[in-house]
């Protein structure tokens, strides 16, 4: 399955198409199973009945609930969501692999050390800092080649475009989670990251948003709060 | 921290294959502190170290299908470990006549040659790729590639983007004898044999 690849500076610009990413079964296969944070035996097969079948299998449908139920019958058995983020988790995998030339090493998985287990943690850390050249038509390659070395990776698998911007929000609440942990230790690294969507239902499209500061000590200010407010942070990052 | 960071992902790889003695020796690479602490208590205490519990549990597990095993094959009974210069892989059994080869690189900077040699593998199965009329020249096809070994056993081998090496090995004789461990293993070590050459040596896992 070919799928439309784009990419914007922020989570608001308009996205700029990259390429197409092939994600076919043996894409997904061990990518997904390793860079996974659930424990699923075989993705492949899931990814064919989540993503690439025509439908989930129904349930049948033999009673009739009264109609002064506030319910209706779910109709087919739904997706699992570990599974799904397994799969959002590959795709980020596969975009860096492949679009920016990462290698294997550049890729780590992560979560949060002891005492810092209420935070928020992305899904991974990339060495992505130096390699993102393909990124040139967003018009902001000055602003991303000043970033970290290892930029901080949240990835998302969503059945719509339109849920999967919200996800995109959710992802940067997690990424100024993120940040607030750098602020004293890495200031540099405070603004930058990259959010990877999955929108699996036709139209499908993954799409990488690249999170980069625009007014450093106001978004600094901003990360510093106890409970940064999320419009804030996003009014002093490039393109949100 | 490039250094740490390869042992770090080189230890997601060793559990990712479950080989539990690599996986344990590098985390406590990493973390030393953590020799001494039994294993429950590390893999609560290690946060840090990427998915010690999910590690564990999938030990535990694939311990389990290994223990149905019913004594037919004493040899592929425990999962065994085979070792070429730059790849190493754990071989279990996951039916009767199913085996599955899963290794992983051990020396990253041998990556390129991996995935030369995969793509010069005989029987290579095309991936699906559909024609992008609009944009013909920005396909991002896969780096792994995948190809079949026809016979008894049938191999079905591929090898991911991020570099690991999973083969499908079937038994297809009506008679599962004391014979299908002997051939599934050599069929196994045929295909890291394949990809890297030079020398191979094998224990069973945890000798």
């Amino acid at each position: 399955m070919n799928v439309p690849l784009t990419a914007q500076l922020g989570t608001s610009s308009p996205p700029v198409f990259i390429g197409t990413l092939v994600l076919d079964v043996s894409s997904i296969q061990s990518t997904a199973s390793w860079a996974g944070s659930y424990h699923v035996l075989d993705m492949g097969r899931h990814y064919q009945d989540y993503v690439l079948g025509p439908s989930l299998p129904p349930f049948p449908q033999l009673a009739t609930i009264p109609a002064h139920y506030p319910y209706d019958r779910l109709t087919t058995k739904i997706r699992a969501t570990g599974v799904t983020g397994n799969i959002g988790e590959g795709v980020a995998a596969l975009f860096a692999r492949r679009v920016l030339g990462a290698r294997l090493e550049d890729i780590a998985h992560v979560k949060a050390r002891v005492g810092s287990q209420k935070r928020k943690v992305p899904d991974c850390l990339m060495r992505i800092g130096h390699l993102l050249g393909p990124m040139s038509g967003l018009n902001a390659v000055a602003q991303l080649s000043g970033g970290p070395a290892w930029w901080p990776i949240e990835s998302k698998a969503r059945k719509t475009d339109a849920s999967a911007a919200a996800a995109r929000r959710e992802a940067v609440e997690q990424l100024i989670s993120c940040w607030s942990l750098l602020l004293n230790s890495e200031p540099g690294a405070v603004g930058y990251g990259a959010v990877v969507t999955f929108a699996y239902e036709p139209p499908r499209e993954v799409r990488v948003s690249f999170l980069v500061p625009k007014n450093i000590p106001q978004l600094h200010a901003s990360v510093a709060q106890a409970v940064p407010l999320l419009e804030n942070v996003l009014d002093n990052l490039y393109g949100c | 921290m490039a250094a740490d960071t390869d042992v770090f992902v080189l230890s997601t790889y060793a559990a990712w294959a479950g080989d539990d003695n690599t996986f344990e020796r590098l985390i406590l690479e990493l973390r030393p502190e953590l020799h001494t602490s039994a294993m429950e208590e590390r893999a609560e205490g290690a946060t840090d170290i990427m998915r010690a519990v999910g590690a564990a549990r999938l030990l535990r597990l694939r311990e389990r299908r290994n223990e149905d095993d019913g004594g037919i094959r004493e040899k592929v009974r425990r999962p065994f470990v085979l070792q070429t210069e730059h790849i190493r892989g754990v071989v279990w059994r996951m039916a009767e006549r199913e085996f599955v080869l899963q290794a992983y690189l051990t020396d990253f900077a041998w990556q390129d040659e991996l995935f030369r040699r995969a793509q010069e593998q005989l029987h290579v199965v095309p991936g699906h790729v559909e024609a992008d009329k609009d944009h013909p020249q920005k396909i991002f096809r896969r780096l792994g590639s995948a190809w079949v070994l026809p016979g008894n056993p049938f191999v079905q081998v591929s090898v991911s983007d991020i570099g690991l090496i999973e083969a499908v090995a079937i038994w297809t004789d009506a008679v599962v004898d004391d014979r299908a461990g002997e051939a599934v293993l050599l069929s196994l070590r045929s295909v890291l044999l394949a990809l890297d050459p030079p020398r191979l040596a094998e224990s069973e896992l945890g000798s």
